[in-house]
């Protein structure tokens, strides 16, 4: 395998259950690392992520992407820092139907600093397929209504970390948002 | 229960020259009261000239919601948010849209109790007010807003015309076209083509020339179509392009774009794995 000269990041961050480790088995092309443990305490669900979830896509010859699935809360900021460097695109991952923390959500967007560096951001709504257009909408203009607090506007997507379609989907706007900013 | 509170400036569309314009105001206001009533919101509204000032209070998600309506509203051409807060009682319990009216003593006075409360100094981006007020320290000379009102309607009535005026047969050329905010997530969901053109006007203002050179679209009349949906939707701001890009011969610009295409290896590499993928999905 020829070694990889263009190596970038994809920092996937979201909250328990908001679908980071479902996105990264879906579109990786390596097995993803999973650092899953079983939860302690009644989540919702059995596992959860602890620490990095590591998945990659071979682009070609010499070049990758590495898909970082990194939890959202800022005291888990020390890994958020291991991605920092090469950072093609943050996703950040809403899960629709929990209680939306603002304060989490900015301060994963300030500690990545995308306003300075201008790195692409997508918000995808994850949980929501079976929305109406008036729920996505209200979610929408809650996330949108936290954005303004710092300025910045970002493009909100449903994603459905299940579908390969709906995953391709993220990337293809985050490279489009990456393209236009060179 | 904590109660959010934010404050707008805005720059209304609606023709100065008018003489309905204080009805108009009047009718913003009544309709304003009855929803607020309804919805738990309480607060102000200033104008001054062609721009307002308005501070809302009330329960998180409503006021997250008024204010993408306000962003979306056609009447409003600019919008820029000088205050957003949480706080634990509100400021004007009792007023569901008070209208202060363009007295200076009065407006001060407000302005003065919010930046008191808030311990902020409010950035009135556009209101016409002086410096001293915005800081609290209220200057003794005191300039008559509705001087600055009548001043303003033959600033703003000239200005229009002015970018009225037709300065091409195609439209949006003559100008920079910019992203206000983003299309809701169906609406991106559906449309590869707004998607990436939302991109392009995201990044910086473009010149319909530099769009054209991007290629979003195979025909120009899919382009101006596209921009013509985001326009009608409020979510494009147009300003006048005064620095003559949009004068650039296009090959120039198929230049930038094949400069472009050479820095965007990573990128081209994206594309060719997205098609792949979808191929094999």
């Amino acid at each position: 395998m020829s070694a990889v000269k263009d190596y970038k990041k994809l920092a996937i961050v979201g909250e328990v259950g908001s679908g980071k480790t479902q996105l990264i088995s879906t579109i990786s092309e390596i097995a993803p690392l999973e650092t899953e443990a079983r939860s302690s305490v009644d989540i919702g669900k059995e596992f959860t992520t602890v620490g990095i979830d590591y998945g990659r896509l071979q682009l070609g010859k010499g070049m990758a992407l590495g898909l970082y699935g990194l939890p959202g809360q800022s005291r888990y900021s020390f890994l958020w820092d291991i991605v920092r460097d090469g950072l093609w695109g943050l996703l950040i991952l809403v899960k629709y139907g929990e209680h939306f923390h603002e304060d989490v959500f900015l301060s994963v967007i300030k500690h990545f600093d995308i306003v300075a560096l201008q790195t692409p951001i997508v918000i995808g709504v994850s949980h929501s397929e079976s929305l109406s257009d008036d729920d996505i909408d209200a979610i929408a203009s809650k996330i949108e209504s936290a954005l303004q607090t710092i300025g910045i506007t970002a493009p909100i997507l449903t994603v459905d970390p299940r579908k390969v379609e709906s995953c391709l989907s993220v990337l293809e706007l985050l490279d489009y948002l990456s393209r236009y900013r060179n | 229960m904590s109660i959010k509170c934010v404050a707008y400036t805005s720059k209304l569309s609606i023709d100065l020259t008018d003489k309905n314009y204080s009805s108009e105001i009047i009718k913003i206001v009544n309709k304003s009261r009855i929803n607020n009533k309804n919805l738990g919101v309480t607060g102000i509204l200033l104008f001054s000239g062609s721009h307002v000032f308005q501070y809302l209070e009330g329960d998180n998600d409503t006021i997250a919601t008024l204010l993408y309506r306000i962003k979306k509203d056609s009447r409003h051409q600019f919008h820029s948010l000088a205050l957003h807060k949480t706080g634990d009682k509100r400021l004007f319990p009792t007023w569901n849209m008070r209208l202060i009216s363009p007295n200076t003593a009065s407006q001060r006075k407000v302005i003065g109790k919010i930046c008191d409360h808030y311990k902020v100094v409010l950035d009135l981006d556009g209101f016409q007010l002086e410096d001293e007020l915005v800081k609290g320290t209220p200057s003794p000379v005191v300039v008559p807003l509705l001087q600055s009102h009548a001043q303003n309607v033959q600033k703003d009535s000239q200005q229009k015309k002015q970018a009225l005026k037709p300065t091409s047969k195609v439209p949006f050329e003559g100008y920079l076209l910019e992203l206000k905010s983003w299309p809701r997530p169906r609406t991106l969901n559906e449309n590869k083509g707004i998607l990436q053109l939302c991109s392009a006007l995201s990044a910086k203002p473009c010149t319909l020339n530099h769009l054209r050179a991007q290629s979003i679209y195979s025909h120009d009349e899919d382009l101006i179509n596209a921009l013509n949906l985001l326009d009608r939707l409020n979510f494009l701001i147009r300003t006048q392009d005064k620095s003559q890009l949009g004068q650039e011969p296009l090959q120039l610009n198929t230049k930038i774009k094949k400069n472009n295409d050479v820095k965007n290896r990573f990128s081209q590499a994206i594309k060719r794995f997205i098609h792949s993928a979808k191929l094999g999905s």
